[in-house]
């Protein structure tokens, strides 16, 4: 969370900018008591529609569910939508994870991108190979919307 | 390496929304999760991620250098270990988990939703291999 000391006086809120979340918040896979089954296959569709090769696929539980993803990709133009694309239908909307993180490696077993997020305290993290970005569609500065959102 | 901190103001409907929110929050929910003691948000959630990654989260104060936080708030700190490099992005997923045990830690201890109270203002993660 961030806040803005304001000189002698009361700590404020910020209402809107970098890092603003609601505490409280219940993501979608948690109100509807999702099982691990169902969102590892859901995720598998996902991936197999993105011509993604599964690699590990794991839910973590810090409260809802959170979404590991380790895949395989062949070529990075058959990502439709890219990088982004990819993160939002992963997770659709409104968000059905509180926490993404999303790893793919080309065919030789090479990291080509890993981003995550904890929607909780509304941050990511992003690495990509050189020349990847250009690839996926990642822009510098505010990086795939899903990570940044 | 790009990183990343920004969050905005998407808003899920299907509860209805109070405020800021990029998840869903009910309307009859603030406060839907009893607040619990530091010490029983953390045993709580670190049930939930991985052992053999996270191993040691802790909250505290504020360390001096984090001039612009309330000093009134919390801070926390979490050990991860499992890099296997520090290139190449390596040690995102493991800081992943430390990110993750914050914000659902800072969820557990807050006070109410919108409070300032028994906020954690930021987190050191030790990373190591």
């Amino acid at each position: 969370m961030t806040f803005r000391p304001d000189s002698g006086g009361p700590v404020e809120l910020l209402t809107s900018g970098t890092g603003i979340i609601q505490s409280g918040q219940v993501f979608r896979a948690e109100a509807d008591s999702d099982r691990d089954e169902a969102i590892a296959s859901r995720t598998k569709e996902v991936l197999a529609r993105f011509a993604l090769k599964v690699d590990n696929i794991r839910v973590l539980h810090p409260l809802g569910p959170a979404l590991f993803v380790q895949a395989t990709i062949t070529d990075p133009t058959e990502i439709a939508g890219g990088f982004e694309g990819l993160l939002n239908a992963i997770n659709g909307s409104p968000y059905q994870y509180e926490g993404l993180y999303v790893e793919l490696r080309d065919s030789s077993g090479n990291v080509v991108v890993r981003g995550s997020a904890a929607y909780r305290i509304g941050h990511g993290r992003l690495w990509f190979a050189d020349g990847a970005d250009a690839a996926l569609g990642i822009g510098h500065g505010v990086v795939a919307s899903q990570l940044n959102n | 390496m790009a990183c990343i901190n920004e969050a905005g103001d998407r808003q899920g409907s299907r509860f209805g929304i109070t405020g800021s929110s990029i998840g869903i929050i009910r309307k009859a929910t603030a406060g839907l999760r009893a607040t619990l003691s530091v010490d029983s948000a953390i045993s709580r959630v670190s049930k939930g991620l991985d052992a053999d990654v996270l191993h040691d989260v802790r909250i505290g104060n504020p360390p001096p250098s984090a001039a612009n936080v309330h000093q009134g708030s919390l801070w926390m700190t979490a050990t991860v270990t499992g890099a296997e490099s520090s290139n190449g992005g390596a040690t995102i997923p493991l800081a992943w988990e430390a990110d993750l045990a914050e914000g659902a830690v800072a969820d557990l201890i807050s006070a109410q939703p919108g409070s300032v109270d028994r906020v954690i203002s930021g987190i050191n993660i030790d990373i190591s291999a």
